[in-house]
């Protein structure tokens, strides 16, 4: 064969050649299930084991990595098979059996041109609360797994990528939390299959890499990697990541929709909402102000033409307020003219989405804007340690909740909680240490309140709740119930184990005619100062 | 040094001999024998006289280290590097093939647009 100089007739020619070997690709994988249901055993594992082999390697030259993966977790299943005594294969074929059938699946859909997303892969509830570790030092898995199961999270562990694989079939986590390479030299970004196992499946992936290096976070950004720790792992700050993503999959965020086509905006809003979006349609837009004071949405989906006002002049007024300097608005319009639409930025929107547009994209639009949104939010309001709020924050929603008061006539509780002896300790066990107890309770308390409660970092030990609808003495039975969870967590330092105990003052809007959330805060702070003096590791009433 | 011509590949696969032909005549310009078996290699040696040998690692029948030891039994192969042609393996697995014997070894699912460099650094550093 002459060399060919010519780039078009190569890949005209491996094209060609791909296609024959697509074509042939059906008889194969049938050629492969009516194989693996044959007896003997023996004969039919060799068989299988020699055509997956082929398969793995062929299918990844001609750009089917998937299926080349797939093939291969064939030919290790069957040669694990095989090694074991004849009386236990028998057992285990089913599972090479159905192994065969995705193959046999997915060839099918290669096809069929349907790509792997849109999979008919059956939706497996997720399991809210599981974190699935993926690491091979068991120093370290038994180090996660003890805190996270203190948080009453369910952590299941797995020491290859296979076993997990499997696994994965069967349910689905909430997260892995992924080693990059196992020691064995098998890496992550290599595993075709888990990887698009975590895509199909919505599994958030946290990775944990040896030594820091940009063309790896490049790789573990390429799978949408949500956070990527480098060893040795900062525990607190893992454990603060996973109840943060945690916590995001609960709400995904509200949405004011504004726009004079009553029926239009109807529609935006059962769409969102199927999306579990919290939305609210605005009444008149004279109110508006009042009206997203009062819903406090993460962003604002306006129409640009209303006949009244245009989108441009309700973002401009809007931006005159402090409060919503920063929050998100988004312009729904059918306007093709990007001189138009860079004039309407200039009066204060942030993004466009262009109309006609169908009600899956909408909803793929609106998430994409809201996690963004929420992500700045809770880097400018969250404490980084403890991802909650900070001490402005926390004020802040406590006097707006003492506002409300007024309106609901409902008891209102504010709680100052401060950890005892935390100096000493820092000084004993080191600063990570204290870190990890800081981490801890805050954790603690934000799966112990109901969701209108709040609670924040006021200071470095301290923290503020605050609770509507809630009197002094519920306020006391919530903090003791969080102090004994407290007190039974066990921490450990080095080879160290300690636990540790907070003491808390307790004031409700019951207790006395307050002028304000600052007085309130003033008066927890002096009941928490009585429970020092009483001896700490207990929660004292402002009015006892 | 001698420039690498004759190639002989030992594949039982008809789709990977295919892909593996262009690859290495039109992109690498390259003459290429295709066995498709180690049996047929071993006849087919002498006559072909091969500059380097690409040895898939299983085959039905005769496998890849098995045809390499034939083939040594029977040849000369100091000046003719034979390069192993297996899917993923794991790097102690490569040490062990080049025990056999192999030059080195081309991992499988390759791409077909670079597998001819790859074979020509192979063989150049074979003939340092």
């Amino acid at each position: 064969m002459k060399a060919l100089n010519n780039k078009t007739d190569l890949t005209a020619a491996f094209s060609s050649l791909r296609q024959r070997f697509e074509q042939g690709l059906p008889q194969r994988s049938a050629a492969m299930l009516a194989m693996v249901q044959k007896k003997p055993a023996q004969q039919m594992l060799a068989d299988i084991v020699a055509e997956s082999h082929k398969l793995s390697g062929a299918c990844g030259t001609f750009g089917h990595a998937l299926l080349g993966a797939m093939a291969r977790q064939i030919e290790q299943l069957a040669q694990a098979i095989s090694a074991k005594p004849l009386q236990e294969q028998e057992q285990t074929i089913p599972e090479l059996i159905h192994t065969v059938q995705e193959f046999d699946i997915a060839v099918a859909q290669m096809i069929a041109g349907v790509t792997g997303k849109h999979e008919l892969q059956r939706q497996m509830p997720v399991m809210k609360n599981s974190v699935w570790l993926l690491l091979d030092n068991a120093a370290l898995t038994i180090e996660i797994t003890a805190q996270l199961q203190g948080f009453g999270l369910q952590v299941e562990e797995f020491k290859d990528y296979t076993q997990c694989v499997a696994r994965l079939r069967e349910e689905t986590p909430a997260i892995l939390l992924a080693t990059v390479a196992l020691s064995t030299g098998e890496l992550l970004f290599e595993q075709t299959l888990l990887l698009n196992r975590l895509v199909q499946q919505q599994i958030r992936l946290m990775v944990l890499a040896e030594a820091d290096s940009f063309p790896l976070r490049v790789q573990a950004a390429a799978q949408r990697a949500e956070a990527f720790f480098v060893t040795p792992l900062n525990v607190p700050e893992m454990i603060t990541y996973v109840s943060e993503l945690l916590d995001y999959s609960s709400g995904v965020g509200r949405v004011f929709i504004v726009d004079d086509d009553k029926l239009l905006a109807e529609h935006y809003a059962l769409v969102l909402s199927t999306a579990g979006i919290e939305t609210q349609i605005s009444n008149h837009v004279e109110n508006i102000v009042d009206e997203v004071m009062r819903f406090q949405p993460d962003l604002i989906l306006m129409d640009m033409y209303m006949p009244e006002y245009s989108g441009a002049e309700i973002a401009s007024v809007l931006r005159q307020y402090r409060d919503f300097k920063r929050l998100p608005i988004v312009f729904l319009s059918s306007e093709l003219n990007k001189s138009l639409q860079i004039k309407a930025m200039s009066h204060g929107a942030d993004d466009f989405i262009t109309k006609p547009i169908d009600d899956m994209q909408l909803i793929q639009a609106i998430k994409v804007r809201l996690a963004r949104s929420l992500q700045i939010k809770n880097l400018i309001e969250k404490d980084s340690l403890t991802s909650l709020v900070k001490h402005a924050a926390i004020k802040d929603t406590a006097e707006l909740e003492f506002l409300r008061v007024e309106r609901s006539k409902k008891p209102l509780s504010v709680v100052m909680l401060d950890i005892d002896h935390f100096k000493m300790v820092n000084d004993t066990y080191g600063h990570a240490a204290g870190d990890l107890v800081i981490t801890a309770l805050a954790t603690l308390l934000r799966k112990r309140i109901r969701k209108t409660d709040r609670a924040g970092r006021y200071g470095g030990e301290e923290f503020l709740l605050v609770l509507p609808d809630c009197d002094t003495q519920q306020a006391k039975l919530i903090t003791e119930q969080i102090l004994d969870a407290f007190k039974k967590l066990t921490f450990s330092a080095g080879s160290i184990q300690f636990s540790c105990t907070f003491s808390a003052g307790v004031v409700s809007t019951d207790d006395n005619d307050f002028a304000n959330a600052i007085q309130m805060i003033a008066a927890a702070d002096s009941a928490l100062y009585k429970a020092k003096v009483a001896g700490r590791k207990q929660v004292l009433s402002w009015s006892a | 040094m001698t420039d690498l011509q004759r190639i002989m590949h030992v594949e039982d696969d008809p789709s990977i001999q295919q892909v593996a032909k262009i690859a290495l005549e039109a992109v690498g310009g390259f003459t290429v024998h295709t066995c498709s078996c180690g049996q047929q290699a071993l006849e087919d040696y002498p006559n072909v006289a091969p500059q380097l040998i690409l040895l898939d690692v299983m085959m039905p029948g005769m496998d890849g280290p098995t045809t390499l030891q034939h083939l040594q039994q029977k040849y000369d192969l100091a000046k003719v590097p034979v390069v192993f042609m297996t899917a993923k393996v794991q790097s102690n697995e490569v040490a062990s093939y080049k025990k056999l014997g192999g030059a080195d070894v081309v991992v499988k699912p390759f791409d077909p647009m670079t597998l001819s460099d790859q074979i020509r650094q192979i063989w150049t550093d074979f003939q340092r």
